[in-house]
C-alpha cells in the first residue's frame, strides 16, 4: 500500500498506481479494485483533493488533467465526497480550464449520479420519477453545452402534481418509516458521523433549492446539524424538517423521499446487496463501477449542482384545485353587478348620513296626557270672526262634485301608498286662454295721464244701470256724452271738471257698481311717478270738491267710499263687489276673474250689510276724529288731515267703510297711534 | 265644546301632548285647515302627512316623489291642496287628497318658488320665486293670471279679507296691491330700513289685517303696521344666525307672535307691548321651522323634523 506523504511528486503516486492499472489506466482485476479502495480510504483522497487545489492555482493544465484522470477512476461514495471539496474544485475547473473541461465533466456526472443513488433513490415513487427523468435527459443534452448539470431530485420535486405527492405520502406513511430511520441515525452517528447525514441534507436540499452552491454549502458546513434536525422532526413528525418547509407541497414531499432513502441506503452500506438501488438505478450507466465495488464501501460519485430551469412537462402545466363551493357565501358577489354595487353604498352612505343627522339627541317628550283640544275663545275686541270670512270658490264646488263621482283612494298602510299622485287629465284648454299672456303686475303706480272717460261715462251708464235700470241706449249715450267731454275738454282741468260731474252724478247713484269707483278715484287724482308729486295733488282741496254723502243715501253706504274718490283704488271701494257676491245674484262666469265688466250681477239687496259681519268689533277700537274723516266725514276734514301717508289713509277709509256706520264719532286714538 | 280663553295664561300653558316622528327630513312647510280639525305637512322627504287635530293622531300620508313638496296649503275645498315643486321643475300643483290626483298645474316660474299663498277668500293665490317674479294665479285655469318682474327676491301674501296682497320685495319694500286692480300698480309702498341685512322669507298679516309679519333668515321679525308701514315691533329670536328660515306666525287673534328657534324652543311675544310673554322648551332635536296656531283651537304645531302639537294641560277634563 503506497502511503503518500503531502506534497509528494504526483509521478510517484501514478506510479504507485500503475501496478494496478491496466495499458489504458483501467483496473486490472478485482484484487486492485480493493487496493484502490484502502487506497482512498486510507489517505490518498485527501493528497489528490490537495494535488488538485494546488494544480488548479498554478494553472497546471496537464498535471490536472492527470490528476483528474485518476479522479475518475476512483470509486467514491458520499462520504470520501464530503471529505475535502473536490466536488467543488472540479467544478470550477470546468468553469475556468478549458483543457480539462471534458474530463471534469464526466466525473461530475459520475459523482452526481452516485450523489443521486445513495440520497434520492425511492422505490415507491420510481415510475412517475424516472419518466420524469427521461424527460430531464434529453433537457440535459441540450444543457450540457452550458455546462448545466442535473439536479437530479429538484426535477421531480418541482414536478410532483399535488395529486402524486398525497398519494405517495399515504404509501410512504403506510410503511414502518421510524424505526429505520432511528437506526439509521445510530449508526450514523456511530459509525461515519460526519459523511452520514450528509445523504439527507442532501436530498432535503435538493429538494427544496435547486442552487447547487447552495447544496454544496449545506453539505461541507452545516450538513450535520441539518441532517440530525431533520432526522429529529422527522421521527417525531414522520414529516418534513420544519426549517425547510416553505410550502405544503414541499412539505409532504421530503418526508417521503427521507425516509425511504435511509431504508435504502443503509442495506447498501452495511449489506452487499443492492438490488433495490440497482432496479432503481438501470437507467443510469454509472451505477456499473457501483456493483463493482466491494461489499464494505459503495462507490458514489457526486456532483455539484447547478442553478438551472426546468419546465413542467405538458399535463402538469394546467394544475387544478378542487372547492367545495357553499351556495351562500358567494352569494353577494354574483348576484350584483357593479352598479348595484354602488348604488347600494349610495344608498348606506345616505343612511348612514340620516342616522347621523338624528344622532342629534333627539330627547323630545310628549309632557301631556292628549285631550281633545278646546276651540279658542277670542277675547273681546280680537278677531273673532276673522275665520269666517266668506269664501267664494268656484273649486271648492267642483271638487265637491267630483267627490261625489270619482272613488277616494282607499290605502291600507303607509307603505301601501303609490308613490306619486296620479297625473292631472289633459285640459282641453281654449286656446285663446291658453295663449293669453299674464297681465303685468306693475312696480310701480301706473300713471295715467290719459284719462279714459269713456270708461267712465260707461261706468257710470252701469252705475245707474244698477239702480235705475237704464236700458243699455241710455247707458251708451252717457257714455258717447262722457267721451265726446273728454273730446271737448283736453285740457287738465277740463278733464278734471267732468270727472268731477261724473263723480258726483256716480255718488248721486249710490256707487251702484263701486267697482269702478278707485278707477274713477284714479283720473281724479293724476297719477305721477314722483309721489311727492301725487301727494300735493291729493292734498289739493280742489280734487275733494265734492260731496261725499248724500242725503237720499243711509250714511253706512256712504262709509269708506269718499277716500277713494282721492286715494286710488283703496279697498275700501271694494266693499261693493264682495257684497255682490255674498249676497247678490250668481257668482260671476267661469275663469279668470278680469277686471271690471263683470256683467250682469244680481239685484242690489240694499240690506246686505246688516247681515254682514260687524266689523264695529273689529274695528271698534279705533275711533275717532281720523276716522270720522274717513268715513261719511265732511270734505274739510279731508283737507284737514295730515298728509304724510295718503295712502294709507285712504286705505283705513275703505276699511272704515266695511266697518259699517257708527265708524265715526266716538272713537279714540288710531291703533298705531298708541 | 269647551272654550278657553286665548290670553298670555293659556298660553304660556301650552305643552306638547303629541310628537310624530313621521319624517326623515325636514317638515317644510305646515297648515291648518280652515275648521282647524285637519293638519298638512309637507316634508323634504317628499311626503305630505296629513293629522287629525281632534283625536291627535296620524290620519294619512301621500307621497309625490317625483315631484317633492313644499309650501303645501289647503286651499277652500277641504281636500284639495296646492303645493309647490322641489323637483323636476318649479310647477305649482293642485292635488285632490280624496283620490290623490293632481287636479291640475300652474307652470311658469323657472326656479324654486319660495313663497306660495291661497287667498282667503278667493281661488285666487300667489306665489314667488327666486327667478324674481311674482305670479297671480286662479285654481280654475292653468294660466298665469298676473306676473310681476320684481327685480329682486320677493316675498308675497294675501291680507285675511283677500282683497289686498302684499309683494316683500329685495328685503326692502312691501307693495301693496287691490287684488282687482293689480295692474294698476301698487296702491302703497313702504320703505324700510335698510340695517338689517338679510334675507326676507316670509310675509304675513295678522288674522286682523292690522300687521304684517316680517320673518328671514337672519335673526329678526318684523311687525308692520300694515295701513302706514310704520315698524311696529322688531323681534330678535335666534341665538346665533342660521341659514335656513325659521318661520313666525300670528295666533289667530293677532295678540301673539310665534316663533321657532334655532335650539328647538318656541318664543311668544305679545304683539301690543312687545314683551315676551313665553319661552317654551320643546327640546326639538334641530331648529323650529314650521310653527302655526291652530286657528279654532287651542292648539299650536312645531315642526323640525318631528312634529309637535301643543295643547293647553288645564283642557284634560274637556
Amino acid at each position: 500500500m503506497v502511503h503518500m506523504a503531502s506534497g509528494g511528486d504526483p509521478r510517484a503516486l501514478l506510479n504507485a498506481l500503475s501496478s494496478m492499472l491496466g495499458t489504458s489506466g483501467c483496473i486490472k482485476s478485482a484484487q486492485e479494485v480493493v487496493r484502490i479502495i484502502r487506497f482512498v480510504t486510507a489517505g490518498g483522497w485527501e493528497v489528490l483533493n490537495k494535488w488538485l487545489n494546488e494544480a488548479k492555482e498554478s494553472n497546471d493544465t496537464c498535471l490536472l488533467s492527470k490528476i483528474l484522470s485518476v479522479l475518475k477512476y476512483l470509486p467514491v461514495s458520499v462520504n470520501i465526497l464530503k471529505q475535502g471539496n473536490a466536488g467543488k474544485t472540479v467544478k470550477s475547473l470546468i468553469k475556468h480550464t478549458p483543457e480539462v473541461k471534458d474530463v471534469a465533466t464526466d466525473i461530475l456526472e459520475q459523482w452526481k449520479e452516485v450523489v443521486r443513488k445513495e440520497t434520492g433513490v425511492q422505490d415507491t415513487v420510481s415510475s412517475m420519477k424516472r419518466k420524469k427523468e427521461k424527460l430531464e435527459d434529453d433537457n440535459e443534452l441540450a444543457k450540457k453545452a452550458r455546462n448545466v448539470t442535473k439536479v437530479p431530485n429538484s426535477n421531480s420535486v418541482k414536478l410532483e402534481s399535488p395529486n402524486d405527492s398525497t398519494i405517495n405520502n399515504n404509501q410512504i406513511r403506510k410503511q414502518p418509516v421510524k424505526v429505520p430511520i432511528s437506526n439509521k441515525a445510530k449508526i450514523m452517528t456511530a459509525n461515519i458521523p460526519p459523511t452520514k447525514p450528509k445523504s439527507t441534507a442532501a436530498t432535503l436540499a435538493t429538494t427544496i433549492t435547486d442552487s447547487s452552491s447552495f447544496m454544496d454549502a449545506l453539505s461541507v458546513s452545516v450538513s450535520k446539524k441539518r441532517a440530525k434536525k431533520a432526522q429529529l422532526s422527522t421521527i417525531k413528525s414522520g414529516q418534513l424538517p420544519s426549517q425547510t418547509a416553505t410550502s405544503p407541497v414541499d412539505k409532504t414531499f421530503p418526508s417521503q423521499s427521507v425516509s425511504p432513502d435511509h431504508e435504502v441506503n443503509f442495506p447498501t452500506i452495511s449489506e452487499p446487496t443492492i438490488q433495490p438501488i440497482q432496479s432503481e438505478a438501470t437507467v443510469e450507466k454509472t451505477v456499473d463501477p457501483v456493483d463493482q465495488l466491494s461489499n464494505n464501501m459503495k462507490p458514489v460519485k457526486i456532483g455539484k449542482k447547478k442553478k438551472r430551469v426546468t419546465w413542467a412537462s405538458e399535463p402538469n402545466l394546467t394544475r387544478f384545485r378542487y372547492f367545495e363551493l357553499d351556495e351562500s357565501e358567494r352569494v353577494n358577489v354574483r348576484s350584483h353587478s357593479f352598479h348595484d354595487a354602488q348604488y347600494m353604498e349610495m344608498m348606506r352612505e345616505r343612511q348612514t348620513l340620516q342616522n347621523a343627522k338624528f344622532q342629534v339627541v333627539d330627547n323630545m317628550k310628549e309632557t301631556i296626557a292628549w285631550s281633545k283640544p278646546a276651540l279658542i275663545e277670542f277675547a273681546s275686541g280680537r278677531g273673532g270672526q276673522i275665520t269666517d270670512r266668506r269664501v267664494h270658490s268656484d273649486e271648492c264646488v267642483a271638487q265637491e262634485k267630483r267627490e261625489q263621482t270619482v272613488l277616494a283612494e282607499i290605502f291600507f298602510s303607509k307603505d301601501r301608498v303609490s308613490d306619486n299622485p296620479a297625473e292631472p287629465d289633459l285640459e282641453d284648454l281654449p286656446s285663446t286662454t291658453s295663449s293669453k299672456d299674464p297681465t303685468v303686475i306693475p312696480l310701480i303706480p301706473v300713471p295715467d295721464p290719459d284719462l279714459d272717460l269713456s270708461e267712465a261715462g260707461s261706468s257710470l251708464a252701469s252705475t245707474d244701470a244698477g239702480r235705475y235700470s237704464l236700458p243699455p241706449e241710455i247707458a251708451d249715450l252717457i257714455t258717447s256724452a262722457a267721451s265726446s267731454l273728454r273730446t271737448h275738454g283736453s285740457s287738465d282741468t277740463g278733464a278734471a271738471k267732468a270727472v268731477q260731474l261724473a263723480a258726483k252724478m256716480m255718488h248721486t247713484g249710490g256707487y251702484q257698481d263701486e267697482q269702478y269707483a278707485p278707477e274713477l278715484g284714479d283720473r281724479v287724482t293724476p297719477q305721477y311717478e314722483d309721489e311727492e308729486l301725487n301727494h300735493e295733488f291729493e292734498e289739493d282741496p280742489h280734487y275733494y270738491n265734492y260731496p261725499h254723502d248724500h242725503p237720499d243715501q243711509p250714511p253706512d253706504r256712504f262709509v269708506g267710499h269718499g277716500p277713494p274718490m282721492r286715494g286710488k283704488r283703496f279697498p275700501g271701494a271694494r266693499g261693493g263687489p264682495r257684497m255682490h257676491h255674498w249676497r247678490g245674484g250668481p257668482p260671476g262666469p267661469e275663469g279668470p276673474p278680469v277686471r271690471g265688466m263683470n256683467p250682469p250681477r244680481g239685484p242690489r239687496m240694499p240690506a246686505d250689510h246688516l247681515d254682514r259681519p260687524p266689523f264695529e268689533d273689529e274695528y271698534g277700537s279705533y275711533p275717532n276724529e281720523e276716522f270720522a274723516s274717513i268715513g261719511p266725514a265732511p270734505v274739510p276734514s279731508h283737507r284737514g288731515r295730515g298728509g304724510h301717508h295718503p295712502r294709507g289713509r285712504g286705505r283705513r277709509g275703505g276699511r272704515g267703510g266695511r266697518g259699517g256706520g257708527d265708524a265715526g264719532g266716538t272713537k279714540t286714538a288710531p291703533y298705531y297711534l298708541r | 265644546m269647551k272654550k278657553m280663553l286665548l290670553n298670555e295664561d293659556t298660553i304660556r300653558s301650552l305643552r306638547v301632548a303629541k310628537i310624530f316622528r313621521e319624517n326623515n327630513d325636514k317638515i317644510n312647510a305646515a297648515d291648518f285647515s280652515k275648521n282647524g280639525e285637519l293638519l298638512i305637512c309637507s316634508s323634504q322627504d317628499d311626503s305630505i302627512v296629513i293629522y287629525d287635530c281632534l283625536k291627535g293622531t296620524t290620519k294619512r300620508t301621500i307621497y309625490s316623489k317625483k315631484y317633492g313638496v313644499d309650501h303645501i296649503q289647503f286651499t277652500h275645498a277641504p281636500n284639495t291642496v296646492i303645493h309647490s315643486s322641489s323637483k323636476v321643475d318649479d310647477t305649482i300643483r293642485y292635488l285632490s287628497l280624496h283620490d290623490n290626483k293632481y287636479l291640475r298645474y300652474f307652470n311658469g316660474h323657472t326656479k324654486r318658488v319660495v313663497s306660495l299663498n291661497m287667498s282667503p277668500t278667493e281661488d285666487k293665490f300667489i306665489s314667488t320665486s327666486l327667478d324674481h317674479t311674482v305670479r297671480l294665479w286662479d285654481l280654475r285655469s292653468p294660466n298665469c293670471q298676473g306676473l310681476m318682474h320684481a327685480n329682486g327676491r320677493a316675498i308675497a301674501s294675501f291680507d285675511p279679507d283677500g282683497l289686498i296682497f302684499a309683494v316683500g320685495i329685495n328685503s326692502q319694500q312691501v307693495k301693496l296691491y287691490d287684488v282687482r286692480s293689480f295692474d294698476k300698480g301698487p296702491f302703497s309702498t313702504f320703505q324700510l330700513s335698510e340695517e338689517h341685512l338679510r334675507d326676507w322669507t316670509g310675509l304675513k298679516f295678522s288674522g286682523d289685517g292690522k300687521m304684517i309679519l316680517i320673518y328671514s333668515n337672519g335673526n329678526f321679525i318684523q311687525l308692520l303696521d300694515s295701513f302706514n308701514g310704520d315698524e311696529l315691533r322688531n323681534f330678535s329670536v335666534h341665538i346665533f344666525y342660521i341659514a335656513v328660515s325659521l318661520e313666525a306666525s300670528f295666533t289667530p287673534d293677532s295678540q301673539f307672535i310665534l316663533s321657532g328657534s334655532a335650539d328647538g324652543q318656541v318664543h311668544i311675544w305679545n304683539t301690543d307691548t312687545g314683551d315676551k310673554v313665553a319661552v317654551l322648551q320643546g327640546h326639538h332635536p334641530s331648529a323650529v321651522q314650521c310653527i302655526k296656531f291652530n286657528p279654532k283651537y287651542m292648539m299650536m304645531i312645531s315642526a323640525c323634523t318631528n312634529t309637535a302639537i301643543w295643547i293647553t294641560e288645564s283642557n284634560e277634563e274637556g
